[in-house]
């Protein structure tokens, strides 16, 4: 597997396409959201030409992954969308603090592409590392997300310091929830 | 009120003051439900999830994975893993007594709550039609 990252600028030809393609499939398809869609692709108003891509690639070349970073001195999903999330905190706005968001690791090739499956594979493990390494390059000391509440679990096996922003809510029916990832502290876990 | 760090700081005497109240449960979404003439025990793979909160502001948040375990004749519902929160402890001097301490203390908190009947109740009203594929053979005392 290859780790691919940076902003749309950045990546290689066709693979923001692609990644817009692989969210719908997890996202719409599988897991069920309602979220902007422009033919096929699952888009919204934060993939912008300063949102940072990272991608996971496996041998065959298929995406087995991707995730979503943006800095939190821009408009970002929590703060724009989901503050409620946080719990009564202020959405923060420091250089510091990236915003992780999208993450999926669904592996369409596999017997068993299912929403929990993703949380155990290797893409993921991965991909949430690679995430954190490309954040902590642009000067992210932490990391806030907003995901599932599985993704929780995930962190937690990884070793990463991490713990949630407040409670999970329960939004379009789906189980969602804001979690702190350290990202000094996982880098070197 | 919440630290810019994200935590919600109390003292242990303080976390117990709270009540917690459910907020949601889940199966594990790779449960291999056994199709519908499945006769037996099947309960080997059920395991999920619980999240429970205050109703305080800031809401202190907790939440753990939890397995249906067999031993003998009993069945019940167990504590798998540790407990997830946003709440770090301190001390009277308002110290932060760190992430295993405050990880100690939640667990002691969670396995006194008597969570399993509400988690229980949850998910068997949200998985009516599908646990009822599953047939439980033995009596289940402890719930």
């Amino acid at each position: 597997m290859r780790v691919i990252s940076g902003a749309v600028a950045g990546l290689p030809d066709g693979y923001y396409g692609r990644v817009a393609h692989y969210r719908h499939r997890v996202f719409v398809e599988q897991l069920g959201w309602r979220l902007q869609v422009q033919d096929g692709a699952e888009v919204d108003q934060f993939d912008r030409p300063d949102t940072v891509y990272v991608m996971v690639e496996d041998e065959a070349g298929n995406i087995a992954g991707c995730s979503r970073l943006l800095p939190t001195t821009q408009p970002y999903l929590l703060a724009e969308v989901f503050p409620q999330l946080l719990n009564g905190l202020p959405p923060p706005s420091d250089a510091r603090v990236w915003e992780l968001s999208r993450f999926a690791a669904m592996d369409f090739n596999a017997r068993a592409a299912t929403p929990l499956a993703q949380f155990a594979s290797s893409a993921t493990a991965l991909l949430m590392r690679a995430s954190v390494a490309c954040a902590a390059e642009r000067g992210a000391q932490r990391l806030i997300t907003v995901s599932p509440v599985g993704i929780e679990r995930l962190i937690r096996r990884l070793g990463l310091q991490a713990h949630r922003a407040g409670p999970p809510m329960i939004i379009d029916g789906h189980a969602i929830f804001a979690c702190w990832i350290e990202v000094h502290r996982s880098e070197n876990a | 009120m919440v630290s810019p760090d994200g935590y919600v700081r109390v003292t242990a005497a303080g976390l117990r003051a709270v009540p917690l109240a459910h907020l949601l449960s889940e199966l594990d979404a790779d449960l291999d439900l056994p199709p519908s003439t499945a006769s037996g025990a099947c309960l080997a793979s059920i395991a999920g999830y619980t999240e429970w909160a205050s109703q305080t502001t800031p809401a202190l948040s907790v939440g753990w994975d939890w397995r249906i375990a067999t031993s003998g004749c009993r069945v019940r519902y167990e504590r798998h893993g540790e407990v997830r929160s946003n709440i770090m402890l301190v001390n009277a001097r308002c110290e932060d007594l760190g992430e295993l301490a405050t990880l100690a203390v939640l667990g002691v908190a969670v396995d006194n709550l008597e969570w399993e009947r509400a988690v229980d109740d949850y998910i068997t009203n949200r998985y009516a039609c599908h646990l009822s594929n599953i047939t439980v053979t033995e009596s289940r005392p402890s719930l």
